[in-house]
């Protein structure tokens, strides 16, 4: 044998051996593991900490109280997400949204909050609200309930029932992300062929001296 | 040593041609069936997100974006009747949208060639260290070969007294 093909007989498993090692070296370092993508969605009370929810620390309030709250977003889908928090009023027996079926709760919506939010970013929502008015039917039932929730005013007619009396109302926050191919918004977000949701609610009960 | 090099020359190219195949394509704006131009925009800023373009460049997207959300806002608060106002609104929302759109598109160009040329470089590395692993080899093995013949060559041979 010619001392040189022994020499390349002797270089080419090394050669390659390196040339396996190194470029799945290069591969690990230009691919991005695949990981769980996910969005949070939180509540803060005033001062931006968890707790301090209430005036008094009671969640038991006049109408005209002024309540501070911050909502946040949190973006971990690996891109750019077109995200709505829908703000709806239920009462003590409405159902919430269902986490195993990925549906909505049926309360009225109030207002939503409607923003695009970077990757690995956070979206911060100033949420100043207030019972200002409502009205009683006969037999105790409100029949509005006027909110004010950062300086928009919104009137709900016939709210789920609730006796003044013994009021419980509930602020319901439900995540909703732009859907591309469905051209519409959907509630949660597809992760693995499946669809999470993501949602929040915060009781709230009209002091039975309720007016000012 | 003249088929040692050919044969690594060879393994280089298919290395190269390897590399550049596997690099992605450049990402191109595609109409989604009947969707509207706003589900359009979204898509393509999708797309740029995902061909690697860095945050400092999506925050410019995205700022633009939701510039567009509050012209919405502000077109659905107007009352029917101020149809001016409405127009010139939509007309706004309109031209931003196009002008994302456009520049999602650029973006998303020059994030493929970035990520295409990132991955060269990386990928060429990795041939250029195994290159390079294979001389040192070489050379360390001729190196070794010639201290092991050194060191026989200089060898006493002692025998023992009797």
């Amino acid at each position: 044998m010619k001392p040189r093909l022994k020499a390349v007989r002797q270089l080419l498993p090394v050669f390659l051996a390196l040339l396996l090692l190194f470029e799945i070296g290069a591969f690990a370092t230009t691919i991005t593991p695949p990981s769980e993508k996910y969005l949070q969605l939180y509540v803060l009370g005033f001062g931006g900490a968890a707790n301090n929810y209430y005036p008094n620390g009671s969640s038991s309030f006049r109408v005209g109280e002024s309540i501070s709250w911050h909502l946040g977003v949190v973006n971990d889908m690996g891109l750019v997400q077109l995200v709505a928090v829908r703000v709806k009023l239920g009462n003590q027996s409405i159902e919430t949204p269902n986490d195993t079926l990925a549906t909505p709760s049926p309360a009225p919506l109030i207002t939503e909050f409607k923003s695009f939010v970077q990757d690995n970013e956070t979206w911060d929502i100033p949420f100043e609200w207030q019972v200002t008015n409502y009205t009683t039917q006969s037999g105790g039932q409100i029949g509005t309930l006027t909110l004010m929730i950062d300086n928009m005013t919104y009137s709900i007619q016939n709210p789920p029932s609730c006796l003044t009396s013994s009021c419980s109302f509930r602020l319901i926050f439900e995540l909703w992300t732009w859907n591309v191919e469905l051209s519409d918004f959907q509630i949660g977000w597809w992760n693995g062929g499946q669809q999470r949701i993501a949602w929040l609610q915060l009781w709230f009960n009209l002091a039975p001296s309720g007016r000012k | 040593m003249r088929k040692i090099t050919l044969a690594l020359l060879f393994l280089s190219c298919m290395s190269f041609v390897l590399a550049l195949i596997a690099q992605p394509q450049l990402v191109t704006s595609q109409l989604v069936g009947s969707g509207s131009q706003f589900n359009r925009v979204v898509q393509d800023v999708q797309k740029t997100d995902s061909s690697g373009a860095t945050p400092d460049e999506m925050r410019g997207l995205v700022t633009q974006l939701n510039t567009v959300m509050q012209l919405q806002n502000e077109l659905d608060s107007l009352p029917p009747q101020n149809t001016d106002r409405r127009a010139q609104v939509l007309e706004q929302i309109n031209r931003t949208l196009t002008s994302i759109d456009g520049e999602a598109i650029r973006i998303a160009a020059n994030a493929s060639e970035r990520t295409s040329l990132d991955h060269l470089v990386a990928y060429s590395s990795g041939l250029a260290a195994a290159v390079l692993g294979t001389i040192v080899y070489y050379y360390g093995m001729l190196l070794w070969r010639k201290y092991r013949i050194k060191r026989i060559m200089g060898m006493r041979i002692t025998l023992p007294e009797r």
